[in-house]
């Protein structure tokens, strides 16, 4: 266990507070994964924490909770024991929103949160694990349940649907029965949700490395029609090639979770140009009577298109949004390059050259299709681990023969 | 015999689509019609008419039972068959496909395109 976080509880302990490890780590430790984070629920207020670490400091308007700053940028979250979530909002008669910081017992805490093996507290007093949520025995039989009625966890707050998901496709669990059909029922609500915390939610979907086990249960719940009502059109039923589109579109998040897997991220852009395709495709007819330059410059507007329809109402990163649209613009120069031999240093100097490579490397893997030396050795050679290893050539044989001097016929006298 | 596109001509009215559920159906539903008309979406006035080319290796009815000339005269599919398309040229509704039988060699929406955007191909 992290040596911070133990400091940490330890602290918390000896000056009289009950202080718990909760959340992803506790799941994380029972599952023999290693924790990304820690977090401690303790019945200290966020004054009393604040006393007792210098190196700390306490964040959140609405929600306040502490941070513990350790050396090398670690931090410990911090939080006192709620009574309900943070997103959960409870309304008077009159309508006004009452937003309070309202803390509570132990139980209240565990049973605001999303799913039962995120319920799951670590006591450091008696080593224990408290469960008040059936928590281990939904970890035992490998299932994702959301605490309480998942009808009315879903309407309090419908990311939850996103965040169930997300945890199944990471444990590799299964959903709970009452649960799946709960997101069936309530997938439309998602619309309701902040735009900005469904973008959250979904790039770290993106991010994690589980993307593909994500999309595909998304796509089974019908929540990514939800998320985005524009990609019927390319995965939905009225598409003539749903199977197929679905599967190629599975298959490019497959090829970038492994990615991920091999060297811990990909870059934003690529994965918002990777998730975008199959809506261009979808939208971009063959007109085949268009001149070479027209038809360029119908793509351009094409995917403009496709990102304004598709990221700006979930106002995604400017930077990334456009550098997703030069990736896909500058598909078509590669493969122009590569038709004519040679890639132009225009072209090779433009900032998202590389990323613009991943992103064929992973598009032409996909299709079955083989990366030209040409392009290859344009960039690093182990930027895609499905590429072929470069080999060393092999030295010729190459042999020097000295011209023999003749000796000098020695003169003697 | 097989109804040859010329998009350039294409002034996306959808009366072919309209005459083509008619003269099938009786009903006007563009929706269940063998020809569509895929419109563009950055508002240009670029229209795609989409049907059957009529191919004469049909990969859409690849390893399939039953005589293919049968099949060619049908005008509603089954779902699958459309999806093995490489052209999308078949519309799909729900688990049903529409296939242009050129209305038994008469075809109905040639007669109504005033722009001459369809026509036979022999």
């Amino acid at each position: 266990m992290d040596e911070e976080a133990l400091k940490v509880l330890y602290r918390l302990h000896r000056y009289g507070f009950q202080a718990y490890l909760v959340g992803g780590s506790v799941r994380d430790l029972l599952l023999g994964k290693v924790p990304k984070d820690f977090d401690v629920v303790t019945d200290a207020q966020p004054n009393e924490i604040k006393g007792l670490f210098r190196n700390s400091r306490i964040i959140g308007r609405r929600f306040r909770l502490v941070h513990v700053f350790f050396k090398g940028g670690k931090i410990v979250e911090v939080s006192t024991f709620r009574s309900h979530s943070e997103f959960e909002e409870i309304q008077t008669e009159d309508g006004t929103v009452i937003r309070t910081d309202s803390f509570g017992t132990p139980e209240e805490d565990a049973l605001r949160r999303d799913i039962t093996i995120n319920g799951l507290f670590y006591n450091i007093a008696d080593f224990s694990i408290i469960d008040h949520v059936g928590g281990m025995t939904d970890l035992k039989r490998g299932m994702i349940r959301t605490i309480g009625n998942p009808d009315e966890r879903f309407q309090q707050d419908p990311v939850r649907m996103i965040r169930v998901i997300r945890h199944a496709s990471r444990t590799g669990f299964s959903i709970d029965e009452p649960t799946y059909q709960a997101i069936l029922r309530h997938r439309d609500r998602i619309q309701q949700c902040s735009l900005s915390r469904i973008r959250d939610e979904f790039l770290r979907d993106l991010r994690e490395g589980v993307a593909q086990p994500s999309l595909q249960l998304m796509l089974e719940t019908g929540l990514l029609f939800s998320l985005f009502p524009d990609y019927q059109r390319a995965l939905g039923d009225r598409s003539p090639k749903k199977e197929k589109n679905r599967k190629f579109f599975l298959s490019l998040f497959g090829l970038a979770d492994q990615l991920i897997k091999r060297d811990g991220s990909v870059p934003e852009p690529v994965l918002l140009a990777l998730f975008l395709t199959p809506f261009i495709q979808a939208i971009t007819p063959d007109h085949l009577f268009l001149g070479e330059r027209e038809r360029y410059l119908y793509s351009i507007q094409t995917i403009r298109l496709g990102i304004c329809q598709i990221f700006v109402p979930f106002s995604f990163p400017r930077g990334a949004k456009e550098m997703a649209s030069q990736i896909l613009l500058t598909q078509s120069n590669l493969e122009r390059a590569i038709q004519r031999g040679g890639i132009p240093k225009r072209l090779r100097m433009k900032k998202c050259f590389k990323e613009a490579v991943l992103f064929y490397g992973i598009l032409a893997e996909a299709k079955g299709e083989k990366v030209p030396p040409l392009l290859r050795s344009a960039v690093p050679s182990d930027l895609l681990p499905w590429w072929p290893k470069k080999e060393e050539p092999s030295r010729p044989a190459f042999r020097f023969f000295r011209k023999r001097r003749r000796r000098r016929p020695s003169i003697r006298g | 015999m097989k109804i040859k596109v010329d998009s350039k001509k294409c002034s996306g009215c959808h009366l072919c689509e309209m005459v083509c559920s008619l003269f099938h159906l009786n009903i006007i539903n563009i929706e269940k019609s063998a020809i569509r008309i895929k419109k563009d979406d950055l508002n240009t006035s670029l229209n795609t008419p989409l049907l059957c080319r009529q191919c004469k290796e049909m990969k859409c009815l690849e390893g399939e039972k039953g005589t293919k000339d049968k099949a060619k005269k049908r005008f509603v599919w089954n779902r699958i068959h459309a999806e093995r398309c490489p052209f999308d040229a078949l519309s799909i509704l729900e688990e049903k496909a529409y296939h242009c039988d050129l209305c038994g060699g008469d075809p109905q929406c040639i007669k109504v395109c005033t722009p001459k955007a369809i026509s036979i191909a022999q």
